[in-house]
């Protein structure tokens, strides 16, 4: 809770001219609420004790005057209220995504898209529903109910006696049957589960059913679940209305102890007809604001709970985090790995004291069977996780030395997995980066082949192309991956080179595009086909973590017992 | 299709239209009761001090009729629950009826999730029209009798007060067209944040790599921003403008009666009572025009969930509210002596298939199906069993003609079974009585016993979503003891051994052909399966490249010794 008010002092401070404006409007809109009945009151006495039409009239007027006056505040304070939860959550959501965006890729191993969705989306939303729930209908209607019982102590205190006693009551009421309902609806909810688990288990398993001739089976144990269902239903519907009917009762009793009142009272002469009517009023008035903060104050407790999830992402630390910063020299860069070790899991390391060392310029093929611990390898130098051991060097740099900016501007890697967003083609490759001339994005395309494929496109830059790179083939996605790479201008390069999911055609370009990339630049290339490793300098071949051969290509090549020249040999390939 | 909901369950719908009008019509009296309360009250002077007991006997009735409205209320949510629940389950069980009727192997137009949320959700937005317009034909019965009392009261006054009420409605229906807008455009904006968010947590490596965090972050505000806009926008019409609208119908209402009942006081024609009375009775009223409008925009929503649902589901769309699913008749057993298929035809849209396919099984044999991948190998057995449509061709079971291969004449186990997430036992038994020697027969002939021991529960195992509990090779060994269980006269099997290892195949064959009389037909490329064979099916880009025995074969045909070199290789890399 304490974690909440501080969330909403937060972000909601920075809209302090908002948040008071809604406040007074909220005010204005209860103590509104508390007058206008007051209104039919002084007409009923008026009209009573033989007013004139006149009179009468003024006093209808200004009861339809204040009424569409309250309902232009209500509406103001509703759109500003809205306006402002989203003004404040979107605040956080932003916050909460530049933050994980910058956490390490353990982090986003272990919390898969969906969940992070859940977190940063639904849970922020389920916020920004506290929000302006809580700001305006729970603290409004609190104000208005409690105008409601002082006004009508006002009015009459015995009036105001009943009407306190029926809000008393009638929240006690509230609290004990508003949960009445709740193992009904999550019983309901379980049974819609297993409905749909059930249709879409025997919807994936037609061909076992048909074939088998389990159809009526089947279906017979669909209508069991229907009828189950239906159990479930009623029942939940029936519960659901516990707690409004509960209180429908007490505003009849509160109605009645008034109405007995006024009668007593009346006849002594003690009251007006008008008071009596006003306190009528109040009773239906009262009953249902308090039900709606009871209901309201429900998003309380699930608001309490989403604070609590955002609030372990929003504080978990990044395992990668900036050097203090360093000068790199220009051009191509030196690589060293000295002795690095390292292991996702205690015990069970991945890495063990891998060494190497590459000029600028050179190039190093990675060979080994899956699970070696290729990609670990590069992983480590562009600091997707740290090292546990020993030391990387970029220029002669430790890359824990350098800003993760300043590593990542100079270090690039491709991938098989290509990513693309839905948005242009532009966006796409500088990845949204606004200040890159056109000319330099063309470039890049022509320098990888596509430049017959841009020409082909209708809007040419600005073309979409759709989620998950929809309308464009797999070696064009390849190929726009390394268009990002040129653009990007690296001087080390890390390839985790495509497999076999490209046609030989367009292998044979992203073949080409690959050599392109790979000149006059330092490069560890991931090999998986070994016609790119025959243009490498350095061969080195990974074993369960540890290195097991390495040397210059060409005297791996004429070293008959290397394990390289019997991959090239074709044994075990 | 509406009032065909409404036909299922006739007598329920009945009782609920019965009780839509007590629990609509009750709450009118209360109105009436304060109304003489007030009334007898205001004219007080008569009476000195002492209260009247007609007001105690008044006040005794309003408690009354509360616990009355109350118990008509909760009856009345019991059996529309109940109506909504029949009319849901009618629909979602004749869709996966008619689903099932499909031929088995044949890919529904839809995705699974797909079908599902239609199954589910749009029968159920369906069924809840049809209980929802019950409930205005409550509300509409409530506003008339309340129009009628009020009329007798005063008529000049209740035809006035119906003006801003019968204008607010048509405001109402007149927005609603809007609001559906903007209600689309904030979804599409609120998807558009979705899909960047998922995209954004699907591409963070590319993004840090790409420094690209900042700028990512910018567009994602951009993104939300405009989400912000028209959400408010959509809030704008349908919070506060609608909420206007309706709030200030009735109140306008009660202000025009304020302002006509200033004369009538003056004259005696109109009471505090009365003033009371329409107060309220302008407030239901009005609710029945909100209530109203609200269906007709339900109605509309719910035709575009019939059209999702007849989609969906193969067939006429009046079968999807048959009152009665026939059961599915069960094939009398008849002793095969001979399978013939003739000419036998599929072929997909997209290319591939099986053409013109003949060969015999007769009891007793074991008929193997060969073929490089893709050579139509499951496509023929699918098609001999009638899980996929036959374009042309025929299939006889001792020369007659049958449509669809069910036990007691064959059962199958697919290439890739599809296990339910309920108990090993209820997924070997699916229906049939849980026989405990028969059951055991069947884990017997499918190798299983070891597995089960394996398990913390044998038999009882929950297998949990998509069989997570067992490996490729359990699954299918679970699928063949439900094959085994079905005992029928021929065994169809597609490619049962290709996740075994060499010992667990070789018991599962070798247990296959210890059962008395059997005759299968399977889809194999294990060289087990070759060597006991009775004659080999060859198959080469969906035609029958050759039929004979394995000695034949391999010394007369390239493509059998192809195969049968493919197999040495895979088990030489499996016993690795």
């Amino acid at each position: 809770m304490s974690r909440s008010i501080a969330l909403l002092r937060q972000y909601l401070a920075p809209h302090w001219r908002k948040a008071t404006a809604l406040a007074v409007l909220v005010l204005l809109n209860a103590g509104l609420s508390v007058a206008i009945p007051l209104m039919l009151g002084r007409f009923v006495d008026t009209a009573q004790t033989g007013g004139e039409v006149r009179a009468l009239l003024v006093i209808a007027g200004t009861f339809i005057g204040l009424t569409l006056v309250n309902q232009v505040i209500v509406s103001t304070a509703a759109y500003h209220s809205e306006d402002l939860g989203w003004l404040a959550t979107n605040r956080m959501r932003a916050d909460l995504v530049g933050h994980t965006l910058d956490l390490d890729q353990d982090f986003h191993q272990r919390h898969t898209p969906g969940e992070l969705i859940e977190r940063v989306d639904g849970d922020v939303t389920t916020l920004a529903q506290f929000f302006s729930s809580f700001v305006f209908h729970v603290l409004g209607n609190t104000l208005l109910a409690i105008g409601i019982v002082v006004a009508s102590f006002f009015l009459d205190w015995r009036i105001g006696l009943v009407l306190l006693t029926f809000g008393v009551a009638a929240v006690l009421v509230l609290r004990r049957t508003q949960h009445v309902a709740v193992p009904y609806f999550t019983a309901l909810r379980q049974t819609n589960a297993d409905l749909s688990g059930f249709l879409e288990e025997r919807l994936a398993a037609t061909e076992d059913i048909r074939g088998n001739g389990t159809r009526n089976h089947v279906v017979g144990r669909l209508t069991g679940l229907l009828d189950e269902l239906t159990r479930s239903m009623r029942r939940a519907g029936v519960a659901s209305r516990a707690s409004s009917s509960a209180l429908e009762l007490s505003v009849a009793l509160a109605t009645v102890g008034i109405l007995a009142l006024g009668s007593v009272l009346l006849g002594a002469g003690t009251m007006t007809l008008g008071a009596l009517y006003v306190g009528y009023h109040y009773a239906g008035l009262l009953s249902m604001t308090l039900f709606k903060i009871s209901y309201r104050i429900d998003q309380l407790q699930l608001a309490v709970a989403s604070v609590g999830r955002i609030a372990e992402i929003h504080d978990r630390p990044s395992a990668v985090v900036d050097g203090p910063g360093a000068d790199l020299p220009a051009g191509p860069l030196s690589v060293a790995y000295r002795d690095v070790s390292f292991a996702y899991t205690e015990g069970k390391p991945a890495l063990r004291e891998v060494s190497f060392e590459l000029a600028p310029g050179e190039t190093m093929g990675l060979l080994g069977r899956t699970g070696s611990g290729k990609t670990t390898v590069g992983r480590l130098l562009y600091r997707g996780q740290d090292a546990g051991a020993g030391q990387i060097l970029v220029g002669g740099v430790d890359v824990r030395e350098l800003t993760l900016e300043q590593l990542r501007s100079r270090v690039a890697v491709v991938t098989q997995d290509v990513r693309l967003f839905a948005a242009s083609v532009r966006d796409n490759l500088t990845l949204f980066d606004d200040t890159v001339p056109d000319e330099r994005i063309v470039a890049a395309i022509a320098e990888v082949g596509l430049a017959g494929w841009l020409d082909a496109l209708p809007e040419g830059l600005d073309t979409p192309i759709g989620e998950g790179g929809g309308a464009l083939s797999a070696g064009e996605s390849q190929l726009l991956a390394f268009a990002r790479v040129f653009l990007g201008e690296p001087d080390v390069v890390i390839l985790d080179e495509a497999s076999s999911r490209l046609d030989p055609a367009t292998e044979r370009l992203t073949q080409g595009a690959q050599q392109r990339l790979l000149a006059g630049r330092t490069a560890i290339v991931i090999a998986h086909h070994l016609a790119t490793v025959r243009c490498l300098d350095h061969i080195v071949v990974l074993d369960d973590g540890r290195i097991v051969e390495s040397g210059r290509r060409e005297h791996l090549t004429d070293d008959p017992g290397s394990r390289y020249s019997a991959l090239l040999a074709g044994v075990g390939a | 299709m509406f009032w065909e909901v409404v036909r299922y369950t006739p007598g329920l719908f009945a009782l609920d239209l019965v009780l839509q009008l007590f629990r609509s019509g009750i709450p009118l009296i209360p109105g009436l009761i304060v109304r003489e309360v007030l009334n007898e009250l205001s004219d007080g002077s008569s009476v000195d001090g002492a209260v009247d007991t007609a007001v105690w006997l008044l006040l005794a009735f309003l408690v009354g009729a509360v616990l009355a409205r109350l118990t008509a209320l909760l009856f009345c949510v019991a059996v529309d629950e109940t109506c909504e629940a029949r009319g849901q389950g009618l629909l979602v069980r004749n869709g996966f009826s008619r689903i099932l009727a499909a031929p088995g192997a044949q890919r529904p137009r839809h995705a699974r999730g797909d079908l599902v949320s239609r199954l589910t959700g749009d029968s159920r937005s369906v069924s809840q029209v049809v209980v929802y317009t019950f409930m205005v034909i409550g509300a509409g019965f409530q506003a008339a009798l309340a129009l009628v009392v009020m009329f007798s009261i005063d008529p000049l006054v209740t035809l006035v007060v119906c003006v801003p009420m019968a204008a607010g409605g048509v405001l109402i229906t007149i927005a609603s067209v809007r609001i559906r807008k903007y209600h689309a455009q904030s979804r599409e904006a609120a998807g558009d944040v979705s899909a960047f968010l998922g995209e954004m947590y699907n591409s963070v490596r590319t993004i840090q790599l790409g420094n690209a965090q900042s700028r990512v972050l910018g567009r994602f505000r951009e993104l939300n921003e405009s989400r912000r806009r028209r959400t408010l926008k959509s809030r704008l019409f349908t919070d506060v403008f609608l909420g206007s609208v309706w709030t200030n119908t009735s109140t306008l209402a009660t202000g025009v009666v304020l302002v006509l009942a200033a004369q009538g006081f003056g004259s005696g024609r109109f009471t505090v009572g009365d003033l009371a009375l329409f107060v309220v009775y302008v407030g239901w009223t009005s609710d029945f025009t909100a209530l109203f409008s609200q269906n007709l925009a339900l109605f509309k929503q719910s035709a575009a969930s019939v059209k999702r649902l007849t989609d969906a589901v193969p067939g006429p769309p009046d079968e999807l509210v048959a009152h009665r699913v026939p059961d599915v008749p069960e094939p009398e057993r008849v002793a095969l002596s001979r399978l013939s298929v003739t000419g036998l035809t599929h072929r997909f849209d997209g290319g591939g298939g099986v053409s013109e396919v003949d060969f015999e099984v007769a009891r007793g044999e074991f008929v193997v199906i060969t073929g490089r991948v893709g050579a139509g190998k499951t496509t023929l057995l699918r098609t001999v069993l009638g899980l996929l449509p036959r374009q042309a061709g025929t299939v006889t079971w001792n020369g007659t003609e049958v449509d669809e291969l069910v036990p007691p004449l064959t059962a199958y186990t697919p290439q890739l079974p599809h296990l339910t997430s309920e108990t090993v036992r209820d997924n070997i038994l699916e229906g049939l009585p849980a026989d405990r020697r028969h059951l055991d027969l069947a884990v017997h002939s499918a190798v299983l016993e070891r597995d089960l021991s394996a398990l913390d529960d044998g038999l009882d195992t929950l297998l949990g979503p998509k069989g997570a509990k067992l490996s490729g090779g359990q699954a299918q060994r679970v699928a063949a003891a439900r094959m085994f269980a079905r005992d029928p006269e021929l065994l169809v099997f597609d490619d049962v051994s290709s996740a075994l290892d060499v010992d667990t195949e070789r018991q599962l064959w070798e247990r296959l052909f210890a059962r008395a009389g059997v005759t299968c037909l399977a889809v194999s490329h294990r060289r087990a399966a070759f060597e006991r064979a009775s004659r080999i099916v060859v198959l080469r880009a969906g035609r029958v490249h050759a039929v004979g025995t394995l000695a034949d074969l391999l010394a007369g045909d390239a493509e059998m010794r192809h195969l049968w070199q493919a197999d040495t290789r895979q088990s030489a890399m499996a016993q690795e």
